[in-house]
Formats: C-alpha cells, structure tokens, sequence
C-alpha cells in the first residue's frame, strides 16, 4: 500500500507539471509558458549552469551508473 | 541604540548579503547542497561534480577564474546541434548500458555543454518583456512549487526507503522505478530521444510569444 501510495506522488508531481503545460498553452496571457520562463533565468550564469548540469546529470545517472551504485 | 545606528547596521548587512548573493547564487547553494546529498547517499563521483561546477561558479563569481574569456562559441546552429544528437545517441542506444561507451560519450557531452553554455553571450537571451512579467511571476511560483514537491516527496522516500531492501520496496526512489524501463530497448530510445532533446532545448533558447 505505501508502495502504491509513493509512485501516486510521483504520478501527482507529474500530472500537476504537464497540467501546468497545458494551462501555459490555454490561459497564456495568466501563465507564462516554462520555455518562456527560462529565457530570462538563462541570463544568469550560475542559473544556466546550474540547469544544464541537472539535464547532464539525468542522462549520467540513468546511462552511465548502474542502479545498485546509486 | 539610536534609530541612526540601526539604519546604518540594517545597511550594512544588506550590503553583505548583496555580497554573498554576488558570489554564492541561489543556484550555487542548489548546487552544493545537491552535491552535499549525493556524497551523503554515497554518490561520490555524483557529488564531486555538482560541488566542483559549485566551486567554480564561485571562483568566477570572485573573478578568480574567467573562463568567458577563453569560451565563446555563441549558441550553436540547429543544425549542428541535431548533427551533435546524432553522433550522441547512437552510441548510446547501441552500446551496453553502463559501458564504458556511455561513459565517455556522458563525459564529451558533460564538457561540451558546459562550454556552450558557461559564456554569457551564448545562451543569455534576457529576453524580459515587463508586459509578461506577471505571468512569469506565477509561472515561476507554480513550476517552482511542482520542483519543490518532487524533491520533498523523492527525498522521503529515499530516507524513509533506507534502513533495509524492504522498507526501500515500499517507498521506492523514482529512480527504482525507471532503471527497469531503461533496460528495455524501447524505453530506452524514449528516454535518450527526449533527453537529447531536452538538452537542444536548452542549449538553443527561444523567443516566446
């Protein structure tokens, strides 16, 4: 049951991001679309720095180390 | 104490928190403190790189280093970037999971992307039309709430998941649930195509309307 309970979070995050998408899509003019968003956050050095490392590092831990290393 | 002094103290500590903020970002702490957490979790390559890229984001923002100088290959055509996907992916479909294959192409791709995206006149569109700002405001808010959740629920579930295999079974890191789909050839081309992906996206930002 807590198993079960757990991956509903996950699943919740997830639908509440892609409902974000949609809402970004329908209501453009309330909420800023997130590509929209990141243009001026990618100003900052460190933001997009610190935003690529996390894509980098997604690709790292799903590719590169085996799941019983982490 | 006078009204006098405390103005000037309230001044001065704004002053050094400007500082500090100058060259330690809110994006340097998320850095170090993910960093922090791969080493307590025993990820020791995993951390040494988030607190290294930390450590530099520092030294530059002190003007220690200035790699911008040496660094300015601009943002790279669509083409070159699709070409660059190819040349990524394919290995990466092809060769064994956690092979030394992935490993270097992980490391190419790792240097590469640091590169193009370290100089500010690569990928700093500063695109900040104030007409949009409301909706930017709230569009932060609420992505940055869905990030926050994530991190909250996937932190519990990893300490909560710790003491033993089945406690881990009943609250299982994401991560535990997607290293199964990954082995799967079709997933695996799912995940590589929109990882690769997601990196031209970001390595190429675009005007919004």
């Amino acid at each position: 049951m807590t198993r079960i309970i757990t991956i509903l979070g996950y699943l919740l995050d997830g639908l509440a991001a892609v409902g974000l998408v949609i809402v970004a899509k329908l209501k453009s003019d309330k909420v800023a679309s997130f590509g929209e968003l990141l243009d001026p956050v990618m100003a900052s050095r460190a933001a997009r720095v610190t935003i690529v490392l996390f894509w980098w590092w997604l690709g790292w831990h799903f590719l590169v180390v085996p799941p019983e290393d982490g | 104490m006078t009204d006098e002094r405390r103005v000037r103290d309230r001044q001065v500590s704004r002053r050094r928190t400007n500082g500090f903020l100058r060259v330690v970002s809110p994006w340097t702490i998320i850095l170090i403190i993910t960093g922090c957490f791969h080493l307590y979790r025993g990820a020791i390559a995993d951390g040494v790189i988030f607190l290294t890229v930390a450590v530099a984001l520092i030294a530059d923002a002190v003007g220690v280093l200035r790699f911008d100088r040496a660094l300015s290959p601009g943002r790279p055509p669509r083409v070159v970037l699709a070409v660059a996907a190819a040349v990524v992916g394919v290995p990466l479909l092809l060769a064994p999971l956690f092979g030394i294959v992935d490993l270097f192409v992980l490391l190419a791709v790792g240097v590469a992307t640091l590169v193009i995206a370290w100089p500010d006149s690569s990928l700093a569109t500063g695109d900040s039309d104030a007409a949009r700002a409301p909706a930017r405001r709230r569009a932060a808010v609420l992505w940055a709430w869905v990030a926050l959740a994530f991190c909250i629920w996937e932190l519990a579930a990893y300490l909560v998941g710790r003491p033993s295999a089945a406690a881990e079974y009943a609250f299982p890191p994401l991560s535990d649930l997607l290293d199964p789909a990954v082995a799967s050839p079709f997933w695996r081309i799912i995940l590589v195509a929109g990882w690769l992906a997601g990196g031209a996206a970001l390595l190429r930002p675009g005007k919004h309307p």
